[in-house]
């Protein structure tokens, strides 16, 4: 009995051992081993300017490339960044194949199932633009004002919630729409910022301004589940950029617009 | 292969295909009154007018026929606010389609000119017709009777491609029809009705032609 009992504990001892030392090799956090490796590997978007796309030089630019510089340089290790289509982002995560994603992505709470969000860094704006001189700052005031927006896309159908009918006028596609508003057969433009910055460096005699936003998709930047130590440090990373301007920064650089005051922590 | 239909949301918003349905009958009447102005007028022209005339008109015919109507909405639409006239998507449909219809209109009522004995002119001279009575009787009378099946055809044409207006967000039939696609997902069993409103209408204008057509050359 005495035996069996020690050989029990031994038995127990080295189940706990191994439990313990499997687990210490399992939960290295991504933090850690990105410190020892020297180099953090990003997922970053190249097909969504102003966020991310390749400039004239056959460079990635953008401001989520501007923010993946800034992470490499405070964590002082090496960058590599690799660019990928939004379908890829996850796939590319729960595989090991990068560290981390600053690279547009929502938080949803169907992606959130699979991977950890930080708290938002920037975010899509959708929103009704117009020139200056197109006097609106609520969908209560848009008066007879005609709004171009695509037919049948997010924008239309959050529009439609909004305003009459009567001042909306509907396209077949973005290309017309933006014809529309930038010849004048329209007043105002129903559109995602990233867009309207693109337009406004080929039109700058009629530039859009925001009038009203219709609805905000935050930008999280996107890791595994399971990891407390990386998770925090992209927290304080954000926290930190946030408080000291950079973030502000990056804002006026490529968005011409500045950072949101209320946008959320989590 | 099976797929289940339904109607259901069509029948829920066909107010919205009637509203589109009589946006269309009335950009079609438009145009077709106005597209057979510009028909006499440009047959008169390449016919009898003076050179520069003649050019014009030859040049406008041989430009709107040998080029897409799409195009053509796109200039009027797009362009015209360019030049700082703004008009409404309605408006520029039937401008746009004025100008389409007007060319076809031309080289039709051109034809039935040319088609007209030399001599039946000089007959209605001969009868002491003053030049405007000549035009109205001996000439445009009987020309448009000879030609008029053709010109119905047209008009229909031009009903049918009127459709094409929608890209530039007029709210006839075609553009309704769209929203309802973007809303219900239900492409076809929308186009599928609006096919048979389009083939209603058609046939409606036929019926129509017919009896104008029975009254108006009753005493030719």
């Amino acid at each position: 009995m005495k035996y069996s009992l020690s050989k029990f504990g031994a038995i127990a001892a080295a189940v706990v051992s191994l439990a313990v030392g499997g687990q210490a090799a399992v939960a290295k956090s991504t933090l850690h081993e990105v410190i020892d490796r020297g180099k953090v590997i990003v997922g970053v978007p190249v097909d969504s300017p102003p966020f991310g796309f390749i400039d004239e030089n056959g460079e990635p630019a953008g401001f989520d490339i501007d923010l993946t510089k800034l992470l490499a340089k405070q964590l002082g290790v090496e960058l590599e960044m690799v660019p990928m289509t939004s379908i890829n982002r996850i796939p590319y995560l729960l595989t090991n194949k990068v560290d981390v994603q600053v690279n547009l992505f929502g938080a949803t709470p169907e992606r959130a199932k699979q991977v950890a969000f930080t708290s938002p860094y920037s975010g899509l704006i959708i929103g009704v633009y117009g020139p200056a001189d197109v006097k609106v700052t609520s969908p209560e005031e848009v008066g007879d004002y005609r709004i171009a927006v695509g037919r049948g896309t997010t924008m239309d159908l959050t529009l439609s919630e909004m305003v009459p009918d009567d001042n909306i006028v509907r396209y077949e596609d973005e290309a017309t729409t933006m014809a529309a508003v930038f010849t004048g057969q329209a007043d105002m433009w129903a559109a995602v910022n990233m867009h309207v910055i693109n337009a406004n460096k080929k039109n700058a005699d009629r530039k859009m301004e925001l009038k009203f936003v219709m609805r905000r998709a935050p930008a999280s930047i996107g890791l595994r589940q399971g990891d407390p130590d990386w998770m925090r440090w992209l927290e304080t990373f954000v926290y930190y950029n946030k408080i000291n301007g950079e973030l502000q920064k990056l804002h006026r650089k490529w968005l011409d617009e500045d950072l949101q005051k209320d946008l959320p922590s989590f | 292969m099976s797929y289940n239909f339904n109607f259901t949301p069509i029948w829920n918003n066909f107010d919205l295909l009637l509203q589109g349905a009589l946006v269309t009958l009335q950009l079609s009447a438009t145009t077709m009154v106005f597209g057979l102005l510009v028909g006499l007028v440009g047959a008169s022209l390449k016919l009898w007018g003076p050179r520069p005339g003649r050019w014009i008109a030859t040049g406008y015919v041989d430009f709107i026929r040998n080029t897409p109507l799409l195009a053509q909405l796109f200039i009027v639409y797009f362009g015209l606010p360019s030049l700082g006239v703004r008009i409404s998507a309605e408006t520029a449909a039937v401008i746009g389609l004025t100008i389409y219809m007007g060319a076809y209109a031309t080289e039709i009522v051109r034809a039935g000119i040319t088609a007209i004995p030399k001599s039946q002119i000089e007959a209605g001279r001969c009868l002491g017709m003053s030049h405007w009575q000549v035009f109205r009787y001996v000439i445009v009378f009987p020309a448009l009777k000879t030609v008029y099946p053709a010109l119905t055809s047209q008009f229909v044409l031009l009903m049918l491609g009127s459709s094409l207006v929608s890209l530039i967000s007029a709210k006839e039939l075609f553009h309704v029809a769209a929203y309802l696609d973007s809303r219900t997902f239900l492409p076809f069993e929308i186009y599928l009705v609006v096919s048979l409103m389009y083939l209603a209408m058609s046939l409606g204008f036929r019926v129509l032609f017919r009896v104008v057509g029975h009254f108006a050359f009753a005493k030719t």
